[in-house]
């Protein structure tokens, strides 16, 4: 889970970045397991693109969402819940 | 007199519209979150392995479907061109080999690429024939 200080840096960041609403794009890295992919996809909604991309070994596998956010918040909450999902790199 | 009238009927209308439009605002308010929370992302079908056989040059594919989906397969080489497209075919659920034919490459990187319905999987091979 994020602490408020970190929460506070990215929702900064995000808002000097973006204009909300906005097309975000969340990057994660995990060995490909499938409960660790069913919960990281289950944080999204139905309608998002997602791709997933492998390591040429097929040891790790990269998954990038694109999504409409509202606002900075909303990024942060979902990156907060990506957070409490074990063996998952946030980029 | 007249003027009292249309001023009360349009004081009328436009509260109605007001409540109107705060009403379905929330009501689409509520429905995204919902959708958010209840309705995740379908399950994709898993490549669960990835082989090249050789004489003639051929994929073999590992993928396990959750539930019956459509799919399509391509082959793109490492300046990302398409070569190979196989057409989009509905599949049963279940564990499923599937045999690609890839006639015609040089040895190299490629990249197999998966796609349902909002989704895409990635995946590189290496041909090397001699």
């Amino acid at each position: 889970m994020l602490n408020d200080e970190t929460k506070d840096r990215l929702r900064q960041r995000l808002n000097d970045v973006h204009d909300w609403p906005s097309v975000y794009m969340f990057k994660f890295i995990f060995e490909p397991q499938t409960e660790r992919l069913d919960s990281v996809t289950a944080l999204f909604p139905a309608e998002v693109e997602i791709l997933r991309k492998y390591s040429a070994g097929g040891k790790y596998l990269s998954l990038t969402v694109r999504e409409v956010m509202m606002s900075a918040e909303e990024v942060v909450e979902r990156y907060n819940k990506a957070s409490e999902i074990q063996g998952v790199i946030i980029l | 007199m007249t003027m009292d009238i249309d001023l009360g009927v349009l004081r009328i209308v436009l509260l109605i519209t007001l409540s109107a439009t705060v009403l379905w605002l929330l009501y689409r308010r509520f429905r995204y979150n919902t959708l958010m929370k209840h309705v995740p992302v379908v399950r994709h079908a898993e490549l669960t392995s990835i082989q090249v056989g050789y004489h003639p040059t051929r994929l073999h594919l590992s993928l396990k479907l959750p539930h019956a989906q459509e799919l399509g397969a391509q082959v793109l080489n490492d300046r990302w061109e398409q070569l190979h497209d196989w057409p989009r075919a509905i599949h049963k659920a279940g564990l499923q080999q599937w045999e690609l034919p890839l006639e015609g490459l040089h040895d190299g990187i490629y990249y197999l690429r998966l796609t349902s319905v909002g989704q895409s999987t990635e995946r590189q091979f290496i041909l090397r024939s001699a």
